[in-house]
């Protein structure tokens, strides 16, 4: 039964699509109740988020309470026998729509989270980027179906976004997906099903078709590489005779105008040294001199660095220099980008080139980030293929790893079965079953990555990724192959009280 | 109107202001073997009618609001009394049709002559010691009673089915039951001036299609108490200077 709790200031109506007297009497004023779909974002996960159709109300809802107030407070529940083992799917807000002479329509709206986040960066695993979300929404985290060695997540949003988006496309990434309910997020590998696996019957579904999409000639992602392999160096010149002091250049993280890091930077105290942050991870060993190991009448000075912890990847740099003595003048910029994959260095940019440079000055200059493809390839070459996008961390075994998973996903084939609405699978649970409608009877097994409620109907489709496994050969006993044989042929099941006796 | 016991869940508003069979006056607990309902009636009305009984039987009496009680009459298992010759209140229909205990259906009619002075009406529900049901009423009408006589036989039963019903992948059936209304429908054939013209103010045209107690009675004498309304307003027309036939089809308040 449906139940539908109206709650209107201080007033509840109690409402179904049929009457029902039980803890209370729920009036017969619901006309019809839209679909109620919990669709993961991707097939391959996401956020599984409640869309909710029309709730369409007979006028008599609101004799009391005329007219029908603009919102109303929506808590809708499926039940067997009374609201004590009443099972809520979901709770919202319904907002006015229409007021006609035969009806009254609300829209329904679920709970919105709206926190923002502006370029924000997840580390870490995936458990805790959920949990350190979770604490924000004020949600509690469910993870009993994550995977067991959460995976690594390095990834910077792009821009101003929702937090519940980033998580959305973070969980698909990892093929993840997550539903909330009660404001309890429950985080679900998709590799696992959500609880135990629910095996039903013929008897507990109509008649299913199954859909195999075609095979993919590739997976595509674009790969931001690992940000501790940016390099950048500077070639000063130097045009004093003697070089007794330091210098040094400092390297500030500048997002959106504002410095977000302390400086970093090195210091080069002599001629023949290199600065480096951390200093630990100078190199020199790209320079077409070896500048260290000739004599003060060098005409140049190489600045090399090698950064390791840069707080953000997409930022513009500030590179100052001072040194007491010598001054370096003209300073000939020459920002290089290291190409991991081809490892070769090439330029990726350059702003400013042959302008003096005095002490204290500060020059801008931009980092691209450089990317390229991480390719996961199908079997059919003349198959579609799928942009993966975001990318959610930057090493490429990572990213190897999960579109290996989309992929499989997005190759399994996909099954549809519609069941009464009264045990249906959540959202991310295994459904098994062997149909035997199919010409030879088929083991399935599907998870949930979408339901539909369908209220009218009283039907919920469950669909999702699934396999038809082996196939269980049901064939005819040939009771012929016994008689005529010279043997005497004696089959006894003394529990069924079942004895055949042929003689030959 | 008011009632000797109820349960706070399931109050007496529920029989009048109420139009759903299934939201029930009850009785407070299923101890309670009698309790009677009293209804300030005012002059001009000429029927009660009564759905979603639950009762052994039930007692119907007239009095004067001074508390004159008249005798009682029985018909059937109902009992309905009215016997006061000075306002000259006559029993002419009592029907009580019985279903399953507390079957929306389980239905009572009773029908007289309209009186010109306000009486209280007491209704009382009776059950038996042993019986575990709570006494229990659907929906109370009473008023004016629009007599249209000149039904053709037969008059059509059907069932409208608002059950689910469907075949599974094991070739099983799932099946959601819900409540089966009975639609009556036929033809009358009336007076034009006499029968018509009140027939249509009363089935649509003045009123639209309100539900209505009504008592369909077909030419062979079968009789149905329904609680329910026109599906459609009925059509007629004309076939002879002052004679008409009028077609309806009735449908019956389950839920």
């Amino acid at each position: 039964m449906l139940l539908v709790k109206l709650i209107d200031g201080a007033d509840t109506i109690y409402v179904s699509n049929e009457t029902h007297d039980i803890e209370h009497f729920y009036e017969p004023w619901v006309a019809s109740l839209g679909q109620l779909r919990i669709e993961t974002a991707d097939v391959y996960g996401g956020f599984a988020k409640p869309t909710f159709g029309q709730l369409d109300l007979l006028p008599t809802a609101f004799t009391n309470s005329w007219p029908p107030p603009r919102q109303i407070g929506v808590i809708c529940s499926v039940a067997t026998t009374g609201e004590s083992d009443a099972s809520i799917l979901f709770v919202g807000v319904g907002y006015l729509n229409e007021v006609a002479r035969d009806s009254i329509k609300y829209d329904i709206r679920g709970p919105e989270y709206s926190t923002k986040v502006t370029d924000y960066v997840y580390s870490g695993t995936l458990l805790y980027c959920f949990q350190v979300a979770c604490t924000t929404l004020g949600l509690t985290l469910d993870h009993t179906y994550d995977r067991a060695t959460s995976p690594e997540v390095d990834w910077q949003a792009d821009g101003e976004r929702l937090l519940i988006d980033n998580l959305s496309d973070l969980a698909k990434f990892f093929y993840h997906r997550f539903y909330i309910h009660n404001d309890t997020l429950y985080l679900i590998d998709c590799l696992l099903s959500n609880g135990s696996v629910m095996a039903i019957t013929e008897d507990d579904n109509f008649p299913s078709v199954y859909t195999a999409p075609q095979p993919l000639k590739k997976v595509t992602a674009k790969h931001t590489p690992d940000i501790t392999q940016y390099r950048i160096s500077n070639t000063v010149t130097q045009v004093a005779s003697s070089f007794f002091g330091f210098a040094e250049i400092e390297l500030r993280s500048i997002v959106d105008g504002v410095d977000q890091t302390s400086v970093i930077g090195g210091t080069a105290t002599a001629y023949n040294s290199h600065a480096s942050y951390p200093p630990a991870n100078a190199v020199d060993d790209n320079v077409a001199t070896d500048f260290r190991s000739s004599t003060i009448s060098l005409s140049y000075m190489y600045w090399q660095f090698e950064f390791t912890s840069i707080p953000e990847p997409i930022v513009e740099y500030q590179i100052t220099g001072h040194s007491t003595n010598p001054s370096y003048s003209p300073v000939s910029w020459d920002v290089l980008g290291y190409d991991i994959e081809t490892a070769a260095w090439r330029e990726i940019k350059k702003e400013k080139t042959e302008a003096d440079w005095t002490a204290g000055e500060v020059r801008k200059f931009s980092l691209p980030v450089p990317q390229w493809d991480v390719v996961v390839y199908g079997v059919h070459p003349a198959g579609a293929t799928v942009d993966v996008s975001p990318v959610c961390h930057t090493a490429r075994a990572n990213i190897d790893a999960a579109l290996t998973n989309i992929k499989n996903c997005l190759e399994m084939m996909r099954v549809q079965i519609s069941m009464p609405i009264e045990s249906v699978p959540k959202i991310g649970q295994g459904i098994t079953l062997t149909d035997e409608s199919l010409m030879i009877a088929t083991a399935i097994s599907a998870k949930a990555q979408a339901l539909v409620w369908d209220f009218d109907q009283w039907q919920c489709i469950v669909e999702g990724e699934g396999t038809l496994q082996t196939a269980e050969i049901v064939g005819f006993v040939d009771e012929y192959d016994y008689i005529g044989d010279a043997d005497d042929v004696t089959i006894t099941d003394a529990d069924n009280a079942l004895i055949i006796e042929i003689e030959g | 109107m008011t009632a000797s016991s109820a349960n706070s869940a399931y109050p007496v508003t529920n029989l009048y202001l109420n139009d759903s069979p299934k939201k029930k006056w009850m009785a407070a607990n299923a101890s309670v073997t009698m309790a009677y309902l009293t209804i300030k009636a005012r002059p001009g009305s000429n029927g009660i009618g009564i759905v979603g009984i639950v009762a052994d039987s039930v007692t119907a009496r007239i009095t004067d609001p001074s508390g004159v009680t008249w005798g009682n009459v029985t018909w059937g298992n109902v009992e309905w009394g009215v016997d006061q010759p000075d306002i000259e209140l006559t029993a002419e229909y009592a029907r009580y049709e019985e279903w399953e205990q507390s079957d929306t259906r389980n239905a009572l009619w009773v029908s007289f002559d309209q009186f010109n002075t306000p009486v209280d009406i007491i209704i009382e529900f009776r059950k038996d010691t042993g019986n575990p049901a709570v006494l229990a009423a659907g929906v109370l009408v009473i008023g004016e009673m629009v007599d249209t006589p000149g039904v053709r036989y037969p008059i059509s039963e059907t069932h409208k089915d608002n059950g689910i019903y469907r075949e599974t992948s094991g070739g099983g059936d799932y099946s959601k039951g819900r409540d089966i209304a009975r639609v009556f429908s036929g033809d009358i054939n009336v007076n034009r001036v006499a029968h018509y013209n009140r027939f249509m103010s009363r089935a649509g045209r003045l009123q639209g299609r309100p539900k209505m107690m009504g008592l369909v009675v077909d030419n062979m004498g079968n009789e149905w108490v329904v609680y329910g309304r026109f599906q459609v307003i009925p059509s007629g027309s004309h076939y002879s200077h002052s004679r008409s036939t009028i077609n309806f089809s009735f449908i019956e308040s389950v839920a």
